[in-house]
């Protein structure tokens, strides 16, 4: 699963920790999202997106493989 | 119910993880303490002792595997799980060992299954935490 979060994040101006304390969980947690090491659930996606103000397909996308 | 973030939960609030660590490491300095001299070898071979020391290492061990983390979230919680089925796959081997080995020099016990079981948790979740 390919994610676009780090894209994300940037753009809203937020660190890591930011974005972990807003949605609580963390940093790690975060970090590990981005460098496609963990894939969160639906409840996690749906905070994360909620808090960057975009839909989850924008941030997350299936790829061919998937 | 079951949702895709059901994963694995920590019975205890995090500052047991303390209690713990302060739990070994009395057994430890006692242990060390009553083997340096002669006077203490009748309390210290005894089985009572044992069992004792046995009981707080354990305490000791469960107490910290079983805290949770400062920020316990839905990945602490999968890493939780992969500790305990690397543990659990530990025991299974570990006993399977002992099985077929039933002459070698390690006696299975309940205290020595539960032990490295509870080692194997602790440092696969360590190790995972920190990847």
């Amino acid at each position: 699963m390919k994610n676009n979060l780090k894209i994300a994040r940037v753009q809203k101006n937020l660190t890591q920790q930011d974005l972990a304390e807003r949605i609580g969980v963390s940093r790690q947690t975060i970090n590990s999202i981005e460098t496609n090491r963990y894939i969160p659930s639906t409840l996690l996606a749906l905070k994360v997106s909620k808090e960057l103000a975009c839909k989850v397909e924008e941030l997350f996308e299936l790829e061919q493989d998937d | 119910m079951f949702s895709d973030t059901t994963t694995f939960s920590a019975w205890f609030p995090h500052r047991f993880k303390l209690v713990g660590c302060v739990i070994l490491f009395i057994t430890g300095v006692l242990a060390t303490f009553l083997q340096l001299g002669d006077v203490f070898d009748e309390i210290v071979k005894s089985n009572a002792f044992r069992s004792g020391m046995r009981s707080t290492i354990l305490i000791g061990l469960f107490l910290i595997a079983s805290s949770r983390e400062k920020i316990e979230d839905e990945l602490v919680g999968l890493i939780r799980l992969k500790s305990f089925e690397w543990s659990f796959r530990w025991g299974i081997l570990y006993t399977i060992l002992d099985l077929a080995f039933p002459a070698s020099s390690i006696e299975l016990s309940g205290f020595s299954l539960i032990f490295s079981m509870l080692i194997v948790y602790l440092l696969v979740f360590y190790f995972k935490k920190r990847e």
